[in-house]
Parts: C-alpha cells; structure tokens; sequence
C-alpha cells in the first residue's frame, strides 16, 4: 500500500459499510462453508439435518486411484503451463514495457486475447488447430494450450511492476559499463523475482483449475476438473467430491495467502 | 498492495505517466520467441477457425466449400428448426448483463471500503486476501457448491422446509436462469472488487478530504468526486466480467435448466456430440465479435473517462 500514512476520519468510519461487509463475505463464502461442511459428515446428500461426523469422504477420495492420477496430470500439466508462460511471458513483458517496435499496439492487445475471451473460443481453436495438424490430443496438447493462454497472465503481472520499478539503478549500472546481460540478472530481475513467483503461481492455480480449454484439447486422460466434471455429470460420488473440494479449495487458499504476501513485498 | 489489477491477470487500470518507455537498443530480439510463439500458437488456431466457419460440414468431417452458410444459420436459422443460436445469443447477452450489474453493485462498497474506510493497514490486507481467496477458488467448484445448495434436496431447501416454507420459489432453484445469475455473480463479485479497488486504492484520500471540507456533503462527495473517478476500474472490470460470463458454459451446464443453454454449450455441442465443427466455429466467431464490440466500446469510455 503506498498510502500508509492515510489519515482516516473515526467520525466517517461508516458502521453501515461494515455490517454490509459482512454479509457479503458471508455470500462469498457460505458455499465454500458448506461443501467443506458436508465432507465432513455422513449424509450421502447435502441437507439437513447433519449426521454424525466422519472421515469416509476423505478416506475414499484419498483411496481413489482415479483421483490420484487425475491430481497427478492436473500437477504435470499445470508445471508445464507455468514454465511455458513464464518462459514466454516475462520476456514478453520487458518487450512491452522497454522497447517500442513496429506492431507493439497490435501486439498488446492480442497477448491479451486469453484473458478477455471466453475460454470456449480458445479450447475450440486449438482443438481445430491440432486436429488439423494431425497432433492426437493429450495432456501434451493441454498444457500447450495453456501455457500459450496463460502468458498473458504472466506478462500483465510482471508488467505492471516493471511500471512500478525504478528505473535509474538500471541506467546507472548500464552507465558504468556492466554488461545489459548482467544489468538485468543483477538489477532488473531482482527487483521483479516476486511478480515473476507471484505470476508463476496464479499461473499454477489457473491452469490446475482449467476447464473450457481443457475440455477440446483433452485427450483419454483426466485432469481433476475434468473428472469432477464427468463425475458431476453422471451424479455419481458427491460426498467424496465434497472431500477433493475441500482440499482443492484450502490448498489454494493457502497459495493466494503466500501470492498475496509476495506481490505487497516490494511494491510498496 | 499496488498490484490489485495485476492480481486478477488484469493489465493496470491507471499506468504510471511518469514511466518512460526506454528507447530500444537493438535488444528487441529478446521478443522474438514470445512474439513468434504467439502468432503460431495462438494466431493460427484462431486463423484456422475462421477458416473452418466458413467451410461446409459432411458426414465425414468437411468440405472445404467456401461460403457464409454457417453465419446465415446462426442469424437467421433455417427452415427446418427455426431460428435457435440468436436467441441463445441474445439470452447469453442477457444473463452477462445482469451479472455484469448485480456483480458490480455487491462489489462498489466493498472496493470502498478497503480503500477509504480501514484504517489499519493490517485489517486491510486481511480483508484483501479475503477478497483474493474465493476469486482465486475453483471456478468449477464454485459452481458446483451452488448445485448443492439450490438443489432440490438441497441446503437451501431444506433449511427452508425446517421453518415451514415448503414449496416457494427459492426451495427449488436449481436448473432455472436465477440459478445460473446467482452462481456467476457469486464468482464475479471478488474480481470486480478487486478492479474497482486497484482505481480506488490510488485516489489520494486528501481528495476526498477536500471535497467535504469545502463543505459539500458526503453523499454529494461520493457521487460527484468518488463514483465518476472510480468508473475506469468499473468499465474495465464490468467488460471482463460480460464477456467472460456471457460466454461461459460450465455454470449453466451445472445449475442452468435445458432452457438455459447459453451460446457457449452450443458451441460446446458442435464440436462434441453433435459434431457440426464448421458451424461451432461460426458460433465461436460471432460470440468473439460480441467480445471485441464489447471491447471496443468499453476502450472508447474508457478514453472518455481520461479526458
């Protein structure tokens, strides 16, 4: 926050504001509240009233060998993503943000294609893309898919710290005669390493959630998304999905905890 | 907490002026992967597409016969099953609006709240990641928590029949259009906060000062200096959230009714079951033009804004 000498008036503190706050986050999270609820508990459907406390759920999603590689794909899938946005996407941004060069405008706007269009047009893209190709799809295709969708993310989040980083230690140290290559491993790259691991992550958790691209470009493997999908289409096994849910939701929470802190550091 | 656009993958709403954009010394090179990777990775997928919208389905796959078949069919319908994709297009439209609005209304006070009215600055980061975590949640399990609460057993439901409203309209929800608004509203309240704040956050509270000590009232305040500065986050974070719900398919698949199909499951049907590629890509064209309209249109009130 780079106001934190705000001065703030106790009279105008707004109790209304308040009390509105804290129905909302109870709409925010009342759904979250009530899976991890009901993966605790015996009832085989979620209503009331709530049956003895149990670790079933749990105990099957976790024995669940369909689970597990689904979970393992997701992971593979969601590394691969991130290395290929990162690798692509911090370039990407420095491009933007340092150089101009002819079809800068037009290139802007379409990296930022992904992030504005529904994910629907993208998964049939590239289903169009490999299967004329003759490519089979796989969880390869996926995370090429990803990847390429995702460096969007990367370069808007490194680029708005590249706005914010000064810029004269760079020009000082290309002044006194030190390599551009070493210029930016020394100067540059340590003062953006947190947008980069800040992207990285939202990078993971985006793809790790993925469906509409997921889904055209997918081949006989599962993603989770993709088996909680099916799963919810036949109705089968909801108390266990609760489980996964639970865990799924918690872990993230617990990287966007670590995101959240990681992207005040330094851009304060 | 500088970042909050950045945050949700969003390109920052108000760009420092001061920053110089650096000359290129020859080392633009270092763009040419990303920039090549783009065009093949991504141009040509949607290039192709194109293409293949205006080819014609066979029993087999497609005959590369040029024509806008597939565009006459989805504006105009045909003989056969009357006009079905504008409709859908028009409902999608719909839905989008009004999460749009429902969204954007939740979202302003409490944008407001955490930039004007926490003054201590641990409290408020508190409250941030307490906006980030259900943003950065599941989608698909977002919308899967809705299916068990609406349901007809359902929570809601339930709780309902317990003090003796049996039979209302809010005790079966499920699989209706309100359902799929209530859903995506759910999902696209934290991100609106969090575009609305990141303009918000950088209004000097000095400002807001001033206005009051010149005596004008705290609603005039609001309404004349708070709400007019705020509306680039509110554009930016309203178009995102009509383009991104209006062509979303998984919430009305899980929670919409078979009358609540949007433009997207349509899509999605054309390139699985019923495996009418050429026409899906139409179908995805026209909802990306809807999208870059949108688009158009929110840079243009944006740049109005500025001036």
């Amino acid at each position: 926050m780079s106001f934190s000498e705000r001065i703030h008036h106790p009279a105008t503190t707004g109790r209304g504001l308040k009390v509105y706050a804290v129905f909302l986050f109870a709409f925010l999270y009342l759904p979250l509240a009530v899976i991890a609820v009901f993966s605790v508990v015996s009832n085989d459907i979620a209503s009331l009233p709530l049956q003895s406390l149990t670790g079933k759920w749990y105990d099957e999603a976790f024995s669940n060998s369909e689970v597990w590689s689904a979970v393992k794909a997701s992971v593979m899938v969601a590394i691969g993503a991130v290395i290929i946005a990162v690798t692509l996407g911090v370039p990407g941004a420095l491009l933007v943000d340092r150089y101009s060069f002819p079809g800068k405008v037009v290139f802007q706007k379409f990296v930022l294609l992904p992030l504005i269009l529904p994910g629907v047009i993208t998964g049939v893209a590239f289903q169009t893309f490999f299967q004329m190709l003759l490519v089979p799809r796989s969880l390869l295709t996926v995370t090429l898919a990803h990847g390429t969708a995702l460096v969007s993310t990367v370069l808007t989040t490194v680029y708005a710290r590249l706005l914010r980083v000064d810029r004269s230690p760079e020009q000082a140290s290309l002044d006194l005669g030190v390599s551009p290559f070493r210029t930016f491993l020394h100067v540059t790259l340590p003062s953006i390493r947190t947008a980069i691991l800040a992207s990285g992550l939202l990078a993971f958790t985006l793809s790790f959630d993925e469906i509409p691209v997921t889904i055209f470009t997918i081949g006989p493997d599962n993603t989770l998304p993709m088996y909680i999908w099916s799963a919810l289409r036949t109705g089968a096994q909801l108390p266990e999905l609760n489980a996964i849910a639970t865990v799924v939701v918690l872990s993230g929470a617990m990287l966007v905890v670590v995101f959240a802190l990681l992207s005040r550091e330094d851009s304060r | 907490m500088s970042d909050a656009a950045a945050q949700v993958g969003l390109p920052p709403v108000t760009p420092e002026e001061d920053h110089k954009v650096g000359k290129g010394k020859g080392r633009a090179f270092l763009g040419i992967p990303v920039v090549g990777w783009m065009l093949i990775f991504f141009g040509i997928p949607y290039f192709l597409l194109f293409l293949q919208s205006l080819w014609e389905p066979t029993a087999f796959g497609v005959s590369h016969n040029w024509n806008l078949q597939n565009y006459k069919l989805v504006f105009f319908g045909d003989s056969l099953s009357g006009n079905i994709y504008l409709p859908t297009l028009l409902r999608s439209l719909k839905v989008g609006a009004m999460v749009t609005v429902f969204s954007t209304l939740l979202a302003f006070p409490i944008a407001y709240l955490l930039a004007f009215k926490i003054a201590n600055s641990r409290t408020r980061l508190m409250l941030y990641v307490l906006v980030i975590v259900p943003l950065w949640a599941s989608y698909l399990l977002r919308a899967y928590a809705w299916k068990v609460i609406l349901g007809q057993n359902g929570l809601l439901g339930s709780v309902l029949d317990k003090v003796g409203l049996e039979n209302t309209f809010l005790n079966n929800l499920l699989y209706s259009q309100a359902a799929v608004v209530i859903t995506m509203t759910h999902i696209f309240t934290p991100f609106m906060i969090l575009t609305i704040y990141a303009v918000l956050e950088r209004l000097p509270p000095s400002l807001i000062e001033a206005s009051k000590d010149l005596g004008v009232g705290r609603v005039k305040t609001f309404l004349t200096l708070v709400v007019p500065l705020s509306l680039p986050g509110v554009i930016a974070g309203a178009t995102f959230t009509m383009g991104l719900s209006s062509g979303d398919f998984v919430a009305p698949q899980l929670v919409g009714g078979k009358n609540d199909v949007m433009i997207a499951n349509q899509v999605y049907s054309q390139f699985g079951a019923t495996n009418n590629w050429p026409l899906g890509s139409a179908i995805a064209f026209v909802l990306l033009g809807f999208v870059a309209i949108l688009v158009a249109i929110s840079t243009q009130a944006e740049k109005r804004e500025q001036l």
